[in-house]
């Protein structure tokens, strides 16, 4: 019936582990991923722990959908109290670790404790290990953990998801890597497993998955692939992927660039889609490969590139980063070229490399970094500080160093792996830091998409921009004028969205009806777009009750000083700010909640959540 | 008169109905877009010399001799 019916507790204090069955209520009013997988962390934990504490619990949820072959059904959900941010977190990933998960019988692992040594979890379908990774994995890379692991177990068919020395070491951006290249990136999730000793989590499957009406539910999938198949936006993905953006952010004036001093960026031909294209002079190739899909997706918008052998980043590693590797996504090159000034696309493709080898969440890495070149151009961050690297914005070479030192927290990579807030208030500079909650920006600024600043500031995981954005409005014009209901629909939609186990970017190709027809068929009992809207409704709801118990309040919906004081220099807001005090009141009049942001009693009896 | 058109392309190549272009005096913001046969629904943002024009206002800004448009197919973030 499409879910599993069973979850894994893991108790890593006592090292042991039970099968629990899933409470199928939850299911019903949450769906899976994001929206049960929050339920049951507000449940069970107290919001105000200390997200690196033993206290906080630790969730790998899947989707209904993950793992039984619909289109797109293969992502999946780390849900926790976020070491980044201390609001409640929840990333989502690809790659192939999720249906392997759901197929070896299981909807969901919650960690709790800590273990008393680095331990790894191994699960072939109903055998589960709790084993020792000290002298073996630990202090590896989550290359070399991939790698080692299939080794012992004797079998290339397991699939992991990982941190790296980053995790490990406290890095406060750390997240978990699957499949080599695909993470659970943000808010801080893979500093959380680190806390509690886990390396990683081995699976491999054999089992499948049933669904309520195999028959209409296989007419489903078919139709849903066909439909988005013949539509121009999956084809568009898959030839270019998200770097799509770059050149539009550019042209429109929203692209952060140098720590978002500036809206447009110089050096762009030198970093966007055709950049990646370009033969290289000295090697005649071009950075990108070719493309690659997650689980049972067609689009296959993933970029897969080739590292220029002569560039200075790897002529010296052994060809270890030139095979072809996970490419540059946008919000990884937004973060590692224009937001550092850095034009370099093979120093941005390393360092995003180094990403993956290390667990480092790339956005958040090259938020930070921006700060630093910017308090180090100011001359509150020295030669000293970094121990001689000078950090300039624009240099390939600081970019590159800042990724090796962070990747394993050695040296100044220790204060870059504070996250921007912190390393900004250290600094004395607190409003040079481009984060909301604690958590850095994605790549659009505020300024020129009004729509975006609302969902920054409101955001329950911080700045973020797939939690529902305005992007036809944004694009449209630069007035705050009716943002609020359409950043409130978004999210709604992107919280029940992300509870399916479907990834976001098949949601437009194959339509709502699509949506529909797969779960329906997929589940028992009845699904319609009524029913899927409150539940996201309900889930935005919820993660806003956990962040208001865990003490934050109206005054965190806020953009930096720099967004709400500082106009645009050029391009479409050219002499703007965000104007998110003439939108917030207005949205929280849309949600049902009162001027201080707190749901009003009958909007959580309205959810189900009085 | 001559408009300097640029369609923002999302595949990295140059699109073709970029560069300057000869149009009739009087055409409006809209116009342009029913010259390059671009489907009305499916056109985002259009700039004249950086500054967006909104869609309502479209049908009456007249361009004018060496206006630079900027046109943006549509496209969702990620
Ligand atoms: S569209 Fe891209 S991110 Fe989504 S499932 Fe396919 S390859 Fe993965």
């Amino acid at each position: 019936m499409a879910w599993q019916g069973k979850i894994l507790r893991v108790d890593l204090t006592n090292l042991s582990a039970v099968e629990e069955p899933l409470n199928m209520a939850w299911a019903e009013d949450y769906i899976g991923q994001r929206g049960l997988g929050s339920k049951y962390l507000m449940e069970e934990i107290d919001p105000k722990v200390d997200p690196e504490s033993p206290d906080n619990k630790l969730i790998f949820a899947t989707g209904p959908m993950t793992g039984t072959g619909a289109s797109t059904g293969g992502r999946w959900s780390v849900i926790t109290k976020g070491a980044l941010t201390g609001a409640i977190a929840c990333s989502n990933s690809g790659g192939l670790w999720g249906g392997e998960l759901k197929i070896a019988g299981w909807d969901m692992i919650i960690f709790e404790g800590r273990a008393p040594r680095p331990v790894y979890l191994y699960i072939q379908d109903d055998k589960v290990e709790i084993l020792d990774a000290e002298g073996f994995i630990w202090g590896r890379t989550v290359w070399e953990t991939e790698d080692m692991v299939r080794q012992r177990h004797h079998n290339p068919d397991i699939k992991l998801a990982s941190i790296g020395v980053a995790g490990e070491q406290g890095v406060k951006y750390a997240c978990v890597v699957n499949d080599r290249d695909r993470a659970a990136g943000r808010s801080g999730v893979g500093t959380v497993m680190g806390s509690k000793n886990l390396k990683t989590v081995a699976v491999r499957g054999t089992k499948g998955v049933a669904v309520n009406d195999p028959k209409a539910f296989l007419t489903a999938i078919s139709t849903a692939s066909a439909k988005l198949n013949a539509t121009d936006d999956a084809k568009r993905r898959g030839e270019i992927g998200t770097m799509a953006m770059m050149d539009v952010n550019q042209a429109w004036g929203s692209l952060p660039t140098r720590n978002c001093r500036d809206i447009q960026f110089e050096g762009v031909d030198n970093i966007n889609v055709a950049a990646m294209k370009r033969i290289r002079k000295s090697d005649g190739k071009s950075n990108l490969k070719t493309n690659k899909a997650c689980f049972a997706c067609s689009i296959a918008c993933g970029r897969v590139s080739e590292i220029d052998p002569n560039h200075f980043s790897v002529r010296d590693k052994g060809g270890k980063y030139t095979g072809a590797e996970g490419g540059l996504e946008y919000e990884g090159a937004f973060a590692l070229g224009p937001f550092c000034g850095v034009d370099d696309i093979e120093a941005a493709t390393y360092a995003q490399a180094l990403c993956n080898e290390h667990s480092l969440d790339p956005i958040s890495f090259g938020v930070t970094l921006g700060a630093a070149m910017e308090m180090f151009e100011i001359g509150a961050i020295t030669l000293e500080d970094t121990g001689g690297m000078a950090l300039n914005f624009g240099s390939a070479e600081a970019l590159c160093w800042a990724a090796e030192v962070t990747g394993v927290a050695e040296g100044f990579g220790r204060e870059l792996g504070l996250g921007s807030k912190l390393l900004c208030e250290k600094y004395g500079h607190p409003d040079l830091s481009m984060t909301v909650k604690g958590q850095e920006f994605a790549g659009y600024d505020p300024r020129a998409m009004q729509g975006m600043g609302l969902l920054y500031a409101t955001s329950n995981r911080g700045a973020c921009h797939l939690r529902g954005a305005a992007w036809t409005e944004d694009y449209t014009d630069v007035s705050p004028v009716g943002r609020a209901p359409v950043v409130k629909t978004a999210q709604d939609g992107m919280a029940m969205y992300d509870s399916t186990g479907l990834c976001m970017f098949a949601r437009g190709g194959f339509g709502n009806d699509k949506l529909i027809e797969q779960l329906d068929a997929g589940l028992p009992g009845e699904w319609n777009m009524d029913r899927l809207n409150l539940t996201g409704e309900r889930i935005w709801n919820l993660e806003r009750m956990f962040n208001l118990a865990a003490g934050m309040t109206r005054a965190d919906d806020t953009l930096p000083k720099r967004m709400l004081e500082e106009p645009a220099k050029t391009g479409a807001a050219a002499g703007k700010v965000n104007e998110l005090a003439v939108m917030l009141p207005e949205y929280y009049e849309q949600r049902g909640w009162t001027t201080d942001g707190v749901p009003k009693p009958e909007t959580l009896s309205r959810l189900g959540l009085g | 008169m001559k408009l300097d058109i640029r369609v923002v392309s999302m595949s990295g190549a140059s699109n073709e109905a970029s560069g300057v272009r000869e149009v009739p005096d009087g055409t409006t913001a809209n116009g342009v877009i029913e010259a390059l046969n671009l489907s009305m629904e499916e056109t985002y943002a259009l700039m004249v010399n950086d500054m967006p024009v909104a869609i309502p206002d479209r049908d009456s800004h007249v361009l004018e001799d060496g206006d630079k448009v900027t046109i943006f197919p549509p496209i969702k973030g990620g």
